[in-house]
């Protein structure tokens, strides 16, 4: 064959196992660009919903909103280390849907979502600060070159190790997590040094119980839960933070919230902070309930 | 020296740090422009009167960076004539390069996290068996790195009508140290060989001056690949083996028997023992690991499902070099291997792997030196 011809051939053989090969692969688990992706998505691309899941990582990776309701449009717009500041509030107010048949906000309140720290919401600002070719890429070019992300020998024959780290990004903004083995207390030694250097803002709390208030008189159903974690990081976030859960619920309940007690014994988490995915759904289920 | 004099100067601190960064290329450009004085000093070679040319030998963008070094009498003619590309050429050109791109993204890149997690303490493995694992993984590493570069160097000269000499041709396949340097980093070894080992004597002042000439050689080249005692030891192991192959002969007759094919592991084990310093932070890690490679205790083989990825790379690698082997022997072989379909099946494949097996990216090792 002639070299020029052995050239053709080869480009086109490239060519077409390059794209073969793309589909056909299994994918490689490149946890960044998917995450990114993730973020990227539920900050600019759900559509307005009539329900609506705010808080933080312990709601977006607690409670999946498509099993509170299959009849309303849902989103979960928790963010990482999210903090209940006007900014947020407003964010997520702006996503209701406004011919929408119904207004639900459900607030997964921590202690930690009222820290000065928390009130920064820098997750949610490093994603709205992002440029129209930073979020061009993220959402669409790096998630098709993935496709042409290298494999490895584990991607293409996994092999069964005893440690595993799960992560699913769902299209409504749940993430389903999860470690294998569990670690019940790994997550203790983080939020004590949190809490060691802050505290719950009172005037944080005070906005959102107005804000709620405010919300409500427009016809909204709110619902606030605290949601459910390990027994030792409850009693720890009960003795260092500052935040009164008790009192909380009084003034949440007065502004014409609806408050859900649920049992931290009647859940698992798998690192101490954060629901298994099991567990995730129950407690969704268990919102949908109140609802119906 | 100063240090050693017991002078303080802290000249270090005094210099701008800008000066301290090194052009790129500084030490293949160097060689360069020697070769090219001493040759025209020597009446080897007629200057150029074309001062283009003359810079242009010595920024040649595709070997700048790390070689192979070219001599300015092989270049400068291919300067001065015109240059017509024709399609074999072309062809032969995208196959050195998705060749060189293959041993280095594919086979090098995949191997590094589990040679650098050995030198650098962060496994738990540590018997015998994982160790020569390790240095086996690492001959290969650096082989593919290197000869890789230099492939992909050469294919984009010989794209643009030059040609650049091999500077890799199966090292690892020798029969004696001696075959093995006229295998590996070919341009560097013929330039120490033409500017250091025969200026001073080379072989033909007898066997005492052919050793030292040797040791010189050799230890020059040492130093060359850095300021440290390892690269010393490196060579002089080097040194060692070659002046002992030099003086007894031991595999001369060997390697004209049917059985010649088995001093393959002999001479890449001596190798290897010289790869154990070249890679170490320090002579203290190097030793240690010398020792556990020679202590033979039981291992514990689990690192080969923990780092099943660079298994599986080696494992290609050594059947590459096993194929080169058995097409150099067979003659049936070599013909299937000689079929267009195989040749453009090789250079796809490649290709394709570079896209989708490439390892973690990482810096050629030799632009260091």
């Amino acid at each position: 064959m002639a070299a020029k011809n052995k050239t053709i051939a080869t480009l086109i053989l490239s060519f077409v196992l390059t794209i073969t090969l793309a589909f056909t692969l299994p994918r490689s688990e490149n946890r960044s660009i998917m995450r990114e992706w993730f973020w990227l998505s539920k900050t600019y691309r759900l559509s307005d919903a009539e329900l609506i899941v705010a808080g933080d990582s312990r709601a977006y990776r607690g409670i999946d909103p498509s099993l509170i309701s299959d009849e309303l449009t849902s989103i979960n717009l928790a963010y990482s280390a999210a903090g209940f500041s006007k900014e947020y509030l407003d964010f997520v107010g702006a996503h209701f849907h406004e011919n929408g048949k119904e207004k639900i906000l459900v607030l997964g309140i921590t202690p930690y979502s009222f820290s000065t720290s928390s009130l920064k919401n820098e997750h949610l600002e490093s994603f709205l600060k992002m440029n129209t070719f930073q979020r061009y890429k993220g959402l669409y070019i790096n998630p098709t070159l993935q496709l042409f992300e290298p494999r490895t020998i584990e991607d293409l024959y996994p092999i069964n190790t005893s440690k595993q780290s799960i992560e699913v990004y769902h299209e409504n903004g749940w993430m389903e997590s999860n470690e294998l083995p569990g670690d019940s207390l790994r997550a203790l030694k983080g939020y004590r040094t949190i809490f060691d250097n802050t505290r719950a803002d009172l005037s944080a709390v005070s906005y959102l119980i107005s804000y709620v208030d405010s919300l409500h008189e427009t016809g909204a159903l709110i619902i606030g839960l605290r949601p459910p974690t390990s027994p030792q990081m409850r009693a720890l976030e009960d003795s260092l933070s500052g935040f009164d859960e008790h009192t909380f619920k009084v003034q949440f309940e007065a502004a014409g919230g609806v408050w859900i007690d649920v049992k931290d014994e009647e859940f698992a988490t798998y690192d101490g902070s954060h629901l298994r995915p099991s567990d995730a759904q129950r407690l969704s289920m268990i919102i949908g309930e109140l609802l119906e | 020296m100063f240090a050693l004099s017991g002078i303080k100067t802290e000249l270090a601190s005094h210099i701008p740090k800008f000066a301290l960064i090194l052009p790129v290329g500084i030490s293949f450009y160097t060689f360069q422009s020697m070769s090219y004085t001493i040759d025209v000093y020597r009446g080897r070679l007629k200057p150029t009167e074309n001062i283009l040319h003359f810079f242009s030998y010595l920024s040649m963008f595709p070997q700048l960076v790390a070689g192979p070094i070219v001599r300015a009498k092989d270049l400068l003619v291919q300067l001065e004539q015109d240059r017509n590309v024709s399609s074999h050429q072309r062809w032969n050109a995208i196959k050195m390069m998705a060749y060189g791109m293959f041993q280095k993204v594919v086979i090098a890149d995949n191997l590094s996290l589990f040679i650098d997690s050995a030198f650098e303490g962060k496994t738990a493995f540590d018997g015998s068996a994982f160790w020569w694992v390790v240095m086996i993984a690492f001959s290969f590493q650096i082989y593919c790195d290197f000869s890789g570069y230099s492939l992909i160097a050469r294919g984009l000269a010989k794209y643009m009508g030059y040609h650049f000499k091999m500077n890799f041709n199966h090292p690892y396949l020798s029969l004696s140290l001696r075959e093995f340097w006229t295998r590996w980093h070919i341009s560097l070894s013929t330039w120490f060989r033409d500017y250091v080992y025969i200026p001073i004597g080379g072989s033909r002042r007898g066997m005492v001056m052919g050793l030292i000439a040797l040791w010189v050689t050799m230890l020059l080249s040492g130093l060359w690949h850095g300021a440290n005692y390892t690269f010393i030891v490196w060579a002089a192991i080097h040194a060692l083996f070659s002046s002992i192959e030099r003086l007894t002969k031991w595999n001369k007759s060997w390697s004209k028997s049917r059985f010649s094919d088995l001093l393959i592991p002999i001479i890449f084990v001596q190798a290897l023992v010289a790869w154990v310093y070249f890679r170490a932070a320090d002579i203290d890690q190097a030793n240690s690991i010398v020792g556990k490679l020679f202590s033979f205790a039981p291992s514990d083989f689990g690192f080969t499902q923990v780092y099943l990825n660079a298994m599986v790379v080696l494992a290609l690698a050594l059947l590459i070099e096993l194929s080169i082997l058995v097409r150099k022997r067979s003659t049936a072989a070599a013909v299937l291997y000689k079929r267009s379909h195989v040749d453009i099946a090789f250079v796809s494949l490649s290709i394709v792997a570079c896209i989708f097996f490439r390892g973690e990216g990482a810096q050629f090792i030799y632009f260091q030196f």
